[in-house]
């Protein structure tokens, strides 16, 4: 069977991990080459790009806090240098703080924003010139059912998540003529080994809750990516793909 | 391409439009097809059973719902159309409705409910996308639990059709507000057809995905 990236090149945020992890395999055993990075994750990130090794693509390691821009442009910078293009890249990195909000701290809501919404906004910014002179891209951001349909303790979480949407919408509007497509994702309850950690309760009480009966893997939002990446959504902009096993429908 | 190996595929309209496109493109990838073509509602159970055969299996369920094709006609139109539209929209779910016996008594299957492109007038258009996504989130959300896949595709223009003078002008005006900037190749919406009737959209229930070039924006 075809490869659906065959000689495409990704650059994957917040990779040392969960989903992010598999969003970069999947791509990897779909014939793309990535760029991956990571925060903080050595260990992790060394892990992800081992699994990328195993399809016999290469992997590029990128160390940054891209909540700063400057940083966010030396990624995108590094990986043309390496890969002389971008075809695709994922706003996967982001983080939660599962707190009330009178509780939740202002540092905190503004970290929130800066790694969910800022650092998509800078590597996209950045990602978007080459995407442009090369007549194609894809964009990819990875948002939340918090950001669709709001969770108990996620004021600043959904918040960013939704803003997030907000952006993908108008930047598909921007540049679709462009030949280049922005899309989201929106995964519900995820098997990722933190869901169950930060919300508190067990995988039993939550798949319980959950119309289909079960959470679902970090295997299946990483196939909607590809398909998102791949030419088999080339008519698609500006739209959200909730994958929540039938919780808010 | 994704692949369809082993696979039964029901295409309800498949010998007219996207439906057409979607049974030969599902052929391609291994499946074994079988198509409906146009019925009356009340014959529906009875020409599903002999479609399938004996054996009833079903993997794969295409509804595809055409819109009317009749051109705007003030002196014609009106109640010839909506009559059309009423009855390929009570097709539509009696189709639904036995498919998801079948596969329920399997324990599987996926359904792709799939909307017409603008083809004849906007009102139109609205009356078969609107039943297409209210279908969808209906049975998704019900069906859940039992290892059934129900999720549509909206899609919106696409190049190639039959469009009268006036039609075109009105789209000409239509595409200058589209993101896109252009109608979709039929390719482009089949790709995502076939995706939702794959394995690898795995945890998306009851889902209207627009493939619209932007325009639902």
């Amino acid at each position: 069977m075809d490869m659906l990236l065959k000689n495409k090149v990704a650059l994957v945020t917040g990779a040392s991990k969960g989903i992010g992890r598999r969003i970069a395999v999947e791509m990897a055993r779909q014939g793309a080459d990535l760029a991956i990075n990571y925060n903080t994750d050595c260990r992790g990130i060394e892990e992800t790009a081992t699994e990328i090794a195993k399809y016999g693509k290469k992997a590029l390691l990128l160390q940054a806090d891209i909540s700063n821009r400057d940083a966010a442009a030396e990624i995108v910078k590094k990986t043309k240098d390496e890969f002389k293009r971008i075809d695709i890249l994922v706003n996967n990195a982001g983080v939660l703080f599962e707190k009330y909000l009178f509780r939740i701290s202002d540092d905190e809501w503004q970290r929130c924003f800066q790694v969910n919404v800022d650092a998509a906004c800078f590597c996209s910014r950045a990602c978007l010139l080459s995407m442009l002179r090369q007549g194609s891209g894809k964009i990819i951001n990875i948002s939340s059912l918090s950001g669709v349909s709001g969770n108990t303790g996620h004021t600043a979480y959904g918040a960013s998540k939704a803003a997030l949407i907000g952006f993908t919408k108008s930047l598909a509007k921007e540049v679709a003529r462009k030949n280049i497509n922005v899309n989201a994702i929106a995964p519900g309850y995820i098997d990722t080994g933190m869901t169950a950690k930060t919300s508190g309760q067990s995988k039993e009480i939550l798949s319980g809750r959950i119309p289909c009966g079960r959470m679902g893997s970090p295997e299946e939002v990483a196939k909607t990516v590809v398909f998102l990446a791949s030419e088999l959504s080339s008519y698609i902009h500006g739209e959200v793909i909730v994958m929540d096993g039938g919780l808010t429908i | 391409m994704i692949g369809f190996k082993n696979k039964t595929a029901l295409v309800l309209n498949g010998n007219v439009g996207i439906g057409r496109k979607i049974a030969s493109a599902l052929q391609k990838n291994g499946a074994t097809v079988r198509i409906i073509r146009n019925i009356e509602p009340d014959d529906t159970i009875e020409e599903i059973k002999k479609v399938l055969g004996k054996k009833s299996a079903l993997d794969i369920f295409i509804n595809y719902l055409p819109g009317s094709t009749q051109r705007p006609d003030a002196a014609k139109r009106g109640l010839a159309v909506e009559t059309r539209n009423k009855r390929n929209c009570t097709l539509f779910e009696a189709a639904l409705e036995e498919s998801l016996a079948v596969m329920r008594r399997q324990g599987f299957g996926r359904v792709v409910n799939v909307a017409d492109c603008l083809v004849a007038e906007y009102v139109d258009y609205m009356y078969v996308r609107n039943t297409v996504i209210a279908v969808t989130k209906t049975f998704g959300r019900r069906l859940c639990k039992e290892n059934i896949y129900i999720n549509a595709v909206i899609p919106c223009l696409i190049e190639g059709q039959d469009y009268s003078l006036a039609e075109k002008k009105y789209l000409d005006e239509l595409c200058l507000n589209l993101p896109a900037g252009r109608p979709a190749r039929m390719e482009e919406i089949v790709a995502p057809v076939l995706f939702l009737a794959s394995e690898d959209s795995g945890y998306i229930f009851g889902q209207a995905i627009k493939v619209d070039g932007g325009l639902g924006i």
